[in-house]
């Protein structure tokens, strides 16, 4: 067998050395801490490990519980915060356990949205240090640097995937723009020329990020163009099922913006079908390809303003209405606030309210009982403040009136978990006539809720049994 | 025999770059190759840490590269997607013994090299790459594929002819 010219070949480019030194060095590391999460057992003849197996346990419960602790406290810490540099620690073993490249670009955006909660949470947080400000400032851009680094090497293993994540890493950094903009106007000019800092330090971030999606769209354009009619069609359409899906499981109603990316996706992904049959392959692969960033984007912008959205709490708040009532009856007492600090939201979060009855059709003389519910519908605990001993009014046919309420003159709150609900209970001495009637119940300073019921004669409400 | 995490330090120093170059040339891109040779080695370390016996290491290792490397491919991961497709990359060799010299950049000479490989059928790549891009002997790598010497001359024969047409076209 005449194989002189294969081995020439494999001596010209394969003998020498091809895996990147660094990358050796890298797994080398990661492998040894995952060596060290799963030891040997003892069936591999390690003497020592007869000792070592009395006190593995009990050693291990001990790292346990300390890494555990430290590792929940060291979660919210800010650059300048004695448990910072834990937070950085974890995330860095964290990511060595991440061997795919890319679950390791999708964890990098992860972290970009760590380091923009704490720049964001400095900037509104009047004792911040300036030196803390700085090292969030630059933490980020180093992180957004890591973040498009690792989107570059999932680029070789295909545009798309590297093209929805780059997307998504820049919809982050985009909504947590416009988190602080938005907040920039509501403070105080001290407060607010460190919103504005940290609104340019994202700006700067954010312009690599940018070319880097103008790249990818160009490479994945020029890679529809080189693929054959049937397999471009083919992608186009597995894209097009998957944005259709990715859609449906999205809850656009949550904020307006989302809404409007998700219009724009069903517009493109409309287009896109209009064009395949046309086969006009190319223009729906770009079609298509603009969905799915615009639902990319709808999904960060839902996750990071949520995620902000705990962080961005304004030095000043305490609701502005302070008002007499008639006084409900609580269902509970007051829970008291906690004595951690957990991140509060925003002042301007509101509860969700809603009434509820035993029935919305009552009968003439039967006494009106409602209850007012007030429920926490975010991830981070909200707490409801008064200044008075009013929390909650009601008033049927008619706005609940200040004048008409009899408060004491104390402050009283209300500590929700997420997803936790508090009740008032009212009933009315009022006998109403016929007829359909509004009930409007408010929890001062935080918003009113309405309820429509009917009052009828009494056999109208009377059960119809079938052989009746 | 056994390996302990030291031994298994040792052993990664030794094959790290081996199994990364028998992965580089047989999927698509650095990237899925690095990905995978770190696999190789965390599926040989959980092998390895429960105590289990591994008669050869180097066999053992390649044989889980090779494994990964079929499932990678059955799960219908999107090959070639961006560099090795790209026709600029394409090279035009006249002469039916390939000449070397006509390609002068190395990495174009790299990647239309994986290229072909990757498209030869029935398990003829693998056995090219083993055998001289790896430096293992025709014994070696039955023991690696658990077939006969003979069946792996044969496979050789093969596959060195095919990739000589394809390259020469």
């Amino acid at each position: 067998m005449n194989d002189d010219w294969i081995k020439k070949l494999a001596k010209t480019v394969g003998r020498e050395q091809l895996a990147d030194e660094a990358w050796v060095k890298s797994t080398r590391a990661r492998l040894g801490a995952y060596m060290s999460l799963h030891p040997a057992s003892m069936k591999t003849g390690w003497r020592f490990l007869r000792l070592f197996r009395v006190i593995a346990p009990a050693m291990a419960a001990i790292v346990l519980v300390v890494m555990t602790t430290l590792g929940v406290a060291a979660k919210n810490s800010l650059p300048g915060d004695t448990l910072f540099p834990i937070k950085i620690q974890i995330e860095k073993i964290e990511l060595s356990f991440l061997f795919s490249s890319q679950s390791r670009a999708n964890f990098e955006v992860q972290r970009t949205t760590s380091r923009l909660k704490e720049i964001s949470a400095l900037a509104v947080q009047p004792k911040a240090t300036a030196s803390s400000k700085k090292e969030a400032a630059e933490r980020l851009a180093k992180q957004v640097k890591s973040a498009s680094e690792q989107i570059a090497k999932i680029e070789q293993n295909g545009t798309t995937k590297a093209l929805e994540t780059a997307v998504s890493l820049h919809a982050t950094l985009q909504a947590s723009k416009d988190i602080l903009t938005d907040l920039a106007p509501k403070i105080d000019a001290d407060a607010k020329a460190e919103v504005l800092a940290a609104v340019d330090a994202i700006d700067k971030s954010t312009g690599g990020v940018q070319q880097a999606i103008l790249d990818l769209q160009n490479e994945a354009e020029k890679n529809d163009k080189t693929t054959s009619g049937d397999d471009l069609k083919n992608k186009i359409l597995v894209r097009i099922e998957s944005a259709k899906q990715q859609i449906l499981e999205i809850d656009e109603s949550a904020n307006e913006q989302v809404e409007i990316k998700l219009t724009i996706a069903r517009e493109q992904i409309a287009v896109a079908e209009q064009n395949l049959a046309n086969n006009n392959f190319t223009e729906a692969g770009i079609r298509a390809r603009a969905a799915m960033q615009a639902i990319a984007e709808g999904k960060a912008l839902l996750e990071t303003k949520a995620q902000l959205a705990t962080v961005t709490t304004l030095p000043s708040s305490s609701p502005t209405t302070s008002v007499a009532s008639a006084s409900p009856v609580p269902s509970a007492t007051p829970q008291p606030s906690p004595t951690f600090t957990a991140t509060p939201l925003p002042p301007e979060a509101l509860p969700k309210l809603s009434i509820e009855m035993k029935s919305q059709i009552i009968t003439v003389g039967e006494p009106l009982v409602l209850v007012l519910r007030a429920s926490n519908p975010y991830r981070a605990p909200l707490l409801l403040k008064w200044s008075s001993s009013c929390q909650a009014d009601f008033a049927i046919d008619a706005y609940p009136e200040n004048s008409s309420r009899v408060c004491s003159d104390f402050e009283s709150e209300i500590y929700l978990q997420p997803g936790d609900s508090f009740t008032w209970q009212f009933a009315s001495p009022e006998l109403l006539p016929f007829g359909m009637h509004t009930i409007n119940a408010e929890v001062i300073g935080y918003g009113m809720v309405s309820y429509e019921i009917n009052v009828v004669p009494h056999d109208e409400t009377a059960p119809v049994l079938p052989n009746q | 025999m056994i390996i302990d995490a030291k031994e298994f330090e040792r052993i990664y120093d030794e094959f790290a770059r081996k199994i990364y170059k028998y992965c580089f040339f047989r999927v698509s891109s650095k990237e899925e190759a690095e990905d995978i040779s770190a696999l190789v080695f965390i599926r040989a370390w959980d092998h390895a840490s429960a105590g289990k016996r591994v008669d050869s290491v180097q066999a053992f290792l390649y044989r889980i590269a090779s494994n990964l490397i079929i499932d990678h491919y059955r799960k219908g991961r999107e090959r070639m997607e961006t560099t090795l497709d790209d026709p600029s990359h394409q090279i035009d060799i006249e002469d039916r013994s390939p000449d070397l010299a006509v390609i002068s950049d190395r990495e174009l000479l790299l990647k239309t090299v994986r290229k072909n490989i990757a498209l030869l059928p029935g398990g003829y790549g693998e056995v090219i790459v083993l055998r001289y891009f790896n430096d293992l002997s025709v014994k070696e790598i039955a023991e690696i594929l658990k077939t006969k010497e003979n069946n792996i001359s044969v496979r050789l024969h093969r596959g060195i002819e095919k990739l000589k047409k394809m390259i020469s076209k």
